[in-house]
């Protein structure tokens, strides 16, 4: 889909990012390779820290400012159902971010390791699936519910969010 | 039925889990059913030329109880997010279900039974229920915004439904008061309507946007999808002229060439956005989709052929077996795999627990089990229309059934798989107690 207004292209570029970053995690993860391998290593480290960005910023931006619009525009079942996402999501990446830090220290117990494993695999897929849910519904909800001028102060709050 | 909490608001675009879901576990019936009428008529599948009985209801069964009961329940949901409008009425949503499911349950058994009297009233339910889908689909086109291709799809589809009920309901006419019409011509027409018309192009317009979702790939290129539909619609509009009004055989050998460039168009768009996707595997389900579009491509060269009045024997059945399960049942199935888990843990939300994973509620044992089968009926089908043998057809029809079975455990599971997840969380000393 294309996007018009700012706001939804940012959220967008932002969306795809995840997306990029983590079915590459899952590839890697699917090759049953060792987690401390050096290409494996470095991406989780990317995930994770992308993660704390999506997680903090882009999960706290919809939830303050984009999700009241939708609900208040009759679509707060669908507000609803991706705040809940998101606390699904946030608690996985709290596991995740945990275990990867033990990963990245040296300190990942080898019981441990199929947990980061099974953590990656399920943050990819609820990832995935919450950026096909915002895409389809929240991202076109927005392009009619704000104009040119509430557009630009929504992409200038995020910028300073 | 599996009583699941669900609600929406009215002005919302996600509709409630049961409207969608009614739809979906009706076609899914409908399929079992479809595939067991076959097995009941397979002694006469070699030799049907469209009259009345197991094979027709067969026919029917999948055409209106898989093929548009599957479409309407995920074109209410769909349509929505790519017009940006909410159905109009979430009652009409309903109701449609009430006129479509008996009406096709009545016409198939009238059709099966040799009865047109049964028949009649069945097709007048079942029109009638098409006629608030059209209204419904009608209302939300004219509100839509967003994806400017999937709304010319949509009103393309339409105007094919209507064309392809009014001509249904002439067969019907004919059956029940002997109504004077070319019953071939009129036949030939309401399925290029009906399958190419309504149900392919409706198939093409949700693929803009459902597929490239799916595979987490780029939209395909609007320009080439209009150009698709342009070709798609000229070729139908073509092949009905030829049939019923100016009956030619260059004319509807040109439609299925317009059919054919527009299939293909379609085809390598979708390809090409799909090799653009993320890097991630696309799932079996696109087996199933990518068997559906050579069949859809089969069919047109073979109507072609045919067209022109030089095809073998026994190619007009052959044709009707890669349009009907070929293309479009494949293609339906095939979707129908992946929406139905993920519209599940849309409405999975709302208990304690987090919401399901979409890979918690595929059981990939049915849907092995489903893919294998349903591949194998279907080139037995094939078989068994090309040899005309009585044995493959039975062979086909008991493999279909069986496909069909796997499929129905497929949807009961993600529905019982749907309904743990709404339930509250146990504490942990009562979890397996009865």
């Amino acid at each position: 889909m294309t996007f018009e207004r700012s706001i939804n292209r940012r959220l967008h570029e932002e969306h795809e990012a995840t997306l990029s970053l983590w079915t590459r995690l899952e590839g890697a993860l699917a090759g049953r390779g060792a987690l401390d391998a050096p290409d494996t290593a470095a991406l989780l480290r990317r995930c994770a820290a992308g993660l704390a960005e999506e997680v903090t910023r882009h999960f706290d931006f919809e939830e303050q400012v984009l999700f009241p619009r939708l609900a208040e525009a009759g679509e707060g079942d669908i507000a609803a159902l991706l705040g809940e996402e998101h606390a699904a999501i946030r608690e996985a990446a709290a596991r995740f971010a945990t275990l990867e830090a033990r990963l990245h220290a040296g300190t990942l117990a080898a019981a441990e390791a199929q947990a980061l494993r099974a953590v990656s695999l399920e943050l990819a897929e609820r990832l995935v699936s919450h950026v096909q849910k915002e895409e389809l519904s929240l991202l076109p909800s927005l392009e009619d519910l704000i104009d040119e001028d509430a557009d630009a102060e929504l992409a200038l709050a995020y910028a300073t969010h | 039925m599996i009583p699941i909490p669900a609600g929406a608001s009215a002005r919302s675009r996600l509709l409630p889990f049961s409207v969608p879901f009614r739809y979906f576990g009706a076609a899914a019936a409908f399929h079992v059913l479809a595939w067991g009428a076959l097995l009941a008529g397979a002694e006469a599948f070699a030799d049907f030329g469209g009259g009345l009985g197991p094979v027709f209801a067969a026919l029917h069964l999948i055409t209106l109880g898989v093929l548009a009961t599957a479409a309407v329940g995920a074109s209410l949901q769909l349509l929505p997010i790519a017009t940006r409008q909410p159905v109009r009425s979430v009652g009409a949503a309903k109701l449609i279900w009430w006129f479509m499911v008996p009406g096709t349950g009545l016409f198939a058994l009238g059709a099966g039974l040799h009865a047109p009297r049964m028949m009649a009233p069945g097709a007048m339910l079942a029109l009638g229920g098409l006629a608030v889908y059209g209204w419904l689909l009608a209302e939300n086109l004219r509100r839509a915004q967003g994806l400017r291709v999937v709304i010319l799809y949509g009103w393309a589809a339409l105007g094919a439904l209507a064309l392809a009920a009014a001509s249904g309901l002439a067969l019907v006419a004919r059956y029940e008061h002997g109504l004077d019409l070319d019953h071939g011509a009129f036949r030939a027409a309401h399925l290029v309507l009906a399958a190419y018309g309504f149900m392919g192009l409706l198939a093409m317009g949700l693929s803009q946007f459902l597929l490239p979702m799916f595979a987490l790939a780029p939209a395909p290129a609007p320009r080439t999808a209009r150009f698709a539909l342009g070709l798609a619609a000229a070729g139908i509009l073509l092949a009905t002229v030829s049939l019923l009004l100016v009956p030619s055989r260059a004319g509807l050998a040109i439609a299925a060439a317009l059919g054919l460039a527009a299939a293909l168009a379609h085809v390598v768009s979708m390809e090409r956005a799909l090799a653009r996707r993320m890097p991630r595997p696309l799932g079996p389900a696109f087996l199933l989709m990518r068997v559906s579009w050579a069949c859809l491509i089969a069919s047109l060269l073979l109507g072609g052929w045919i067209a022109l009045g030089s095809a073998p024997a026994r190619s007009e059945l052959l044709f009707g077996v890669l349009l009907v399960p070929g293309w479009l049942l494949s293609f339906v199935l095939a979707v129908l795999q992946r929406i139905v888990p993920f519209l599940a843990t849309v409405h999975a939300g709302g208990g304690t627990r987090p919401a399901p994973l979409v890979s918690a509620l595929t059981p990939t044992g049915p849907l092995a089990a489903h893919r294998l089968l349903h591949l194998a009926a279907l080139a037995g089908l094939i078989a068994a229309a090309a040899t005309g043998a009585t044995v493959l057809a039975q062979l086909a029809a008991a493999t279909g059934l069986a496909a069909a079975a796997a499929f129905a455990v497929f949807f009961v599971h993600t529905l019982l798989r749907l309904r743990e997840a709404r339930l509250p969380a146990q504490p942990a000393g009562l979890r397996g107690r009865p």
